[in-house]
């Protein structure tokens, strides 16, 4: 029987985390129908057309009113023309769990609910400005980069042939980093040669993202090639292969 | 004439990828049009004739990652045609669209909703189905 708890969702807004504070994530997208019924049609035919107003709506519980909580940084972006990058991840009880990214986004919502006899609650709308991307996630927050060298490598189950994006929430950085870099990298055997498909570079944390081109091997890790003289940091990555994950 | 119970007498293929175990829900609907053809002579009812059939397939269940690996890229790069063959089996008979000019199926909406973290992700869609299908 195919079941997975809930529990098991993540919702990432640009550098935040706030699993912790959400009680609801709804990814919807919804297709358009394209009509392309001729005379002499006794059934009506169609046609899938764009990609239509795909969002990740989202709530979750008021617990202050500081940056970095889930009421203020909601607030940051309602409505702004800074990109907002937010990822719903879905499954995050397997490694390379699913990951849909709203690129481009901004805050479209804003509601805070208070009802006298219970908690103050927020939800918010994230609508996919830049396009819905579906990928992989191939590194976790949790799992603190403190050195230079390959991560584990994920079975994307195929090679791609058109390229990909590639996102990178950087969540914390302890030290100062200065020009860090982390690649994607391919091989198309687990154990084989990777070779970069792109690299992040930052400095501070928030949102990287690179695009991939050309062959994107069926497997594919992270390579940390220089902390850029930080300590350690915490990063999500998550790789988008056209016509594999997407 | 016994009535049949769905559990174990309903499947759903979309794509030739069986969604049967991901599944709580499935409604399928053939919606004909009404073309109006009151006139003013019609003194007492309106009047009408059938025009197209239109066809969808509505599903939902448990969410998993497989399921997700069949719906999700199509939901974010949708094709350029109904291409995918859908096929929905009630007890002993079937609907079937096979890929092919005209006839065919594609995934119109797709949801995940994990919206309780103490129950289940579930995922709610929309098959859209293009031509006649044939019943077996």
């Amino acid at each position: 029987m195919a079941a997975v708890s809930a529990r098991y969702t993540r919702i990432l807004v640009d550098q935040f985390d706030f699993s912790g504070d959400s009680n609801r994530v709804i990814m919807a997208g919804t297709v358009a129908t394209l009509d392309t019924t001729g005379f002499q049609a006794v059934t009506s035919t169609s046609i899938p057309g764009n990609l239509q107003g795909a969002s990740i709506q989202h709530g979750g519980y008021y617990a202050g009113a500081d940056a970095g909580e889930l009421e203020y940084e909601l607030k940051q972006r309602l409505g702004s023309a800074t990109p907002a990058y937010i990822a719903a991840l879905f499954g995050t009880n397997q490694a390379a769990c699913p990951a849909y990214v709203c690129d481009t986004s901004w805050g479209q919502q804003l509601t805070v609910d208070a009802p006298i006899d219970g908690l103050i609650t927020l939800s918010g709308n994230w609508p996919a400005g830049g396009g819905m991307k579906r990928g992989l996630r191939i590194q976790a927050g949790a799992s603190t980069l403190s050195g230079t060298g390959g991560g584990t490598a994920y079975d994307f189950g195929a090679a791609g042939a058109a390229g990909g994006t590639g996102y990178l929430f950087v969540q914390t950085i302890t030290g100062t980093a200065t020009g860090a870099t982390i690649d994607i990298e391919s091989s198309a055997t687990e154990g084989g040669t990777y070779a970069s498909e792109g690299t992040f570079t930052f400095s501070a944390v928030g949102v990287q993202t690179l695009t991939m081109s050309g062959v994107v091997n069926q497997w594919l890790r992270i390579n940390t090639t220089s902390l850029g003289g930080a300590t350690s940091f915490a990063v999500v990555c998550i790789a988008c292969v056209a016509g594999v994950t997407q | 004439m016994a009535p049949k119970k769905v559990a174990g007498n309903v499947t759903v293929s979309y794509g030739g990828n069986a969604l049967t175990g991901y599944l709580n829900t499935a409604s399928m609907q053939a919606v004909v049009e009404a073309i109006d053809t009151t006139d003013f002579l019609d003194t007492a009812n309106n009047t009408s004739i059938p025009g197209n059939a239109s066809w969808s397939v509505n599903v939902g269940g448990p969410w998993d990652v497989t399921l997700d690996g069949y719906l999700g890229p199509e939901m974010v790069a949708p094709g350029a045609s109904a291409d995918a063959t859908l096929v929905v089996g009630i007890d002993t008979i079937s609907y079937t669209w096979t890929s092919a000019t005209d006839v065919g199926a594609f995934l119109t909406n797709y949801t995940i909703d994990a919206s309780n973290p103490s129950a289940g992700i579930m995922w709610s869609g929309t098959i859209g189905a293009s031509g006649t299908p044939v019943r077996a």
